[in-house]
């Protein structure tokens, strides 16, 4: 069936692609802002700094990042090092410069992945950036940096490995993909992920890379895995190292030692459901049922039921999409929208698999990235539906395209009042933290100096601004 | 849906994402800037009051004394504006850690004032714990009489 044009012509060819890409822009404009108006991390990225500042050079950071009992993330500290010595005296500038960097080359790749064609597609692709900037696992990529964020640099990766795969073929994308899944796995466990993006673009029939680089994408990996366990022997995190949560509370390290160490599957296996459904349904969250539970106290919020109802709706289309594309996938007619989603699919499944061990919604935020790409493939027929003559459905269209873009719109908006009210909770942070008594002086004066800085940077207390009015409506994370 | 209302309900569907984009701009490029990132000038009684140890902390930092009665406006402490000492404030609206703060800060409250610290404590739910950690910092104990 032809299609009505939407909006033609005036903006001529371009004009939907630049839509998307303004929109982005504007987003990680605004995160940015708010980024560098905001204190830096402390818990968590304090260690990290006085670890850079003690460390000789990168390669000795490296070197003692690769054999750490549970984690292998030697890049990652390799990274902050690096950071810090283009500032020793005042890093915190280098360190938010990299996170606005970050956070702005992630929303112009989202942009490109989703890539519309027409005006249906740029409404679709619309939607599909206040979802990638209101999912809840995606708030901490940009509210905090440890002392980079390396969920957020995890997400850039495979992003770029994403539109690697898309498109003609080209050595340089296939080195670059490489690359990219080399410098994710040396950063952070989800660097697995890359190799699922990589790999399943090529599985869903992209054909930028070739078979042949992800067969050396694979032997990367293999030899991650061989180096990981047999070699460095540095194993996974052990069961009793994170507090999360299970049902309706939530478990400390040593409770959830008494409760499953005799048997972890249980545990492991809740994880991998709750992960899913918390991307899927926004519930639960950090691994407890919170709507549940305040739903027995009586009070869900109204910004609850927002959640809720938002992804319930963008869930249902993606399913449903990824069923024709499954469906067409077989019959070796898939289009470019239905490996978007299939992909997507791929991810987030790979991403709750990698889940087992404990929950945080950042831990899912790749997976809410290609979420949210795949919601654009999946809503982009919607909108063609109202382009369609007759009627055939479009008031249905309308009307389901209407409310998902109002729901996810305030949920991208409570990402902005968010990031204002965790300002204020960093900063709160740093006035009343203590350094230990063991800590030189040399430290004590670099953590004052940091806490100057965090300290000195002008942001509203809650009380001052409209925060009461709008938790009712929206999240404050 | 004629060609014409289909351009319409699309184009409506894309007004939240736009609305957002716009009100985004407008955050950052100033007309609503204000509105939206507001900080009212603060005085160190005030911060604590508030519990903003951050603010208090770089007020010190800037040369604010922290023995010194300062105002605090309406309807933090009490329904009209008060001028009270950030010891006095700490006591008055949370008690606990920020009696702490307000002494690591470097309260040396004259021993007046430490009395009025006691005595505003005097009724309030956490009056024990106040007057505990007032006795700590000070050796001074509460009087025994606050009228």
């Amino acid at each position: 069936m032809s299609l009505e044009p939407i909006l033609p012509s005036r903006s001529g060819p371009a004009g939907p692609a630049l839509t998307v890409f303004a929109l982005a822009g504007a987003c990680a404009l605004a995160l940015s802002w708010c980024i560098l108006r905001s204190p830096q991390t402390l818990h968590d990225s304090l260690d990290q700094l006085l670890a850079s500042r003690q460390s000789p050079s990168v390669w000795a950071t490296f070197q003692n990042g690769l054999y750490q009992e549970g984690y292998f993330r030697p890049l990652r500290v390799a990274q902050a090092k690096a950071a810090f010595d283009l500032a020793p005296e005042d890093p915190v500038p280098v360190y938010k410069s990299i996170h606005v960097a970050l956070t702005c080359t992630a929303f112009l790749l989202f942009a490109a992945l989703v890539r519309p064609r027409s005006w249906p597609e740029a409404v679709a692709g619309a939607v599909a950036i206040t979802i990638l900037m209101g999912h809840h696992a995606f708030f901490i990529l940009v509210a905090e940096a440890y002392p980079i964020n390396h969920f957020l640099e995890m997400v850039v990766l495979a992003l770029g490995a994403a539109l690697a795969a898309r498109g003609a073929r080209r050595l340089w994308k296939e080195a670059a993909m490489v690359l990219a899944l080399a410098v994710a796995l040396l950063t952070l466990e989800s660097g697995v992920i890359v190799w699922v993006v990589a790999a399943g673009a090529w599985a869903v029939g992209w054909r930028g890379v070739s078979g042949r680089a992800i067969a050396v994408a694979t032997a990367v990996l293999a030899a991650y895995m061989v180096f990981r366990f047999g070699v460095a022997d540095v194993g996974s995190p052990g069961l009793g190292e994170r507090a999360s949560g299970f049902g309706l509370e939530r478990l400390e390290a040593d409770e959830i030692v008494a409760r499953f160490g005799g048997n972890p599957w249980p545990f492991f296996a809740y994880n991998v459901a709750s992960a899913l459904s918390g991307l899927l349904l926004s519930e639960p969250r950090h691994g407890t049922w919170m709507v549940v539970r305040r739903w027995l106290a009586g009070d869900v919020a109204g910004w609850q039921w927002i959640n809720l109802a938002a992804s319930l709706l963008v869930t249902g289309v993606v399913v449903a999409a990824a069923r024709t594309a499954w469906a067409r996938a077989r019959l070796r007619q898939a289009t470019d929208r239905d490996r978007l989603i299939l992909l997507g699919v791929a991810v987030v499944l790979a991403n709750a698999a990698l889940s087992f061990g404990y929950l945080k919604d950042e831990v899912m935020s790749l997976a809410s990235t290609f979420y949210a790409a795949a919601a654009a493939a999946a809503l982009s027929p919607v909108a063609e539906r109202l382009a369609r003559r007759p009627a055939g459905g479009a008031y249905g269209a309308a009307a389901l395209l209407l409310v998902v873009s109002l729901l996810w719109t305030s949920r991208a908006a409570s990402t902005v009042y968010s990031l204002r009210s965790f300002a204020y909770r960093t900063q709160v942070d740093w006035g009343t933290y203590e350094m230990p008594d063991t800590s030189s002086p040399d430290e004590r004066a670099f953590f004052d100096q940091l806490r100057r800085d965090a300290i000195g940077r002008r942001v509203p207390n809650p009380r001052d601004t409209d925060e009461r009015a709008v938790q009712g409506v929206l999240e404050i994370k | 849906m004629s060609s014409r209302s289909s351009r319409t309900a699309l184009a409506i569907c894309a007004l939240p994402p736009a609305a957002l984009a716009v009100w985004l701009l407008l955050v950052v490029t100033g007309p609503l800037q204000r509105a939206f990132w507001t900080i009212e000038p603060m005085t160190l009684p005030e911060a604590i009051a508030l519990s903003d140890p951050a603010t208090a902390r770089w007020l010190v930092l800037q040369g604010a004394d922290v023995d010194a009665p300062d105002r605090v406006r309406a309807g933090v402490l009490e329904a009209g504006a008060v001028r009270v000492t950030p010891l006095e404030a700490a006591v008055r609206s949370n008690g606990g850690e920020w009696i702490d703060l307000a002494f690591a800060l470097g309260a040396n409250p004259p021993s007046g004032n430490l009395q009025r610290a006691y005595c505003l404590a005097e009724g309030l739910p956490h009056q024990a714990d106040a007057w505990r950690r007032l006795a700590a910092h000070t050796g001074v104990p509460p009087p025994d009489d606050c009228q």
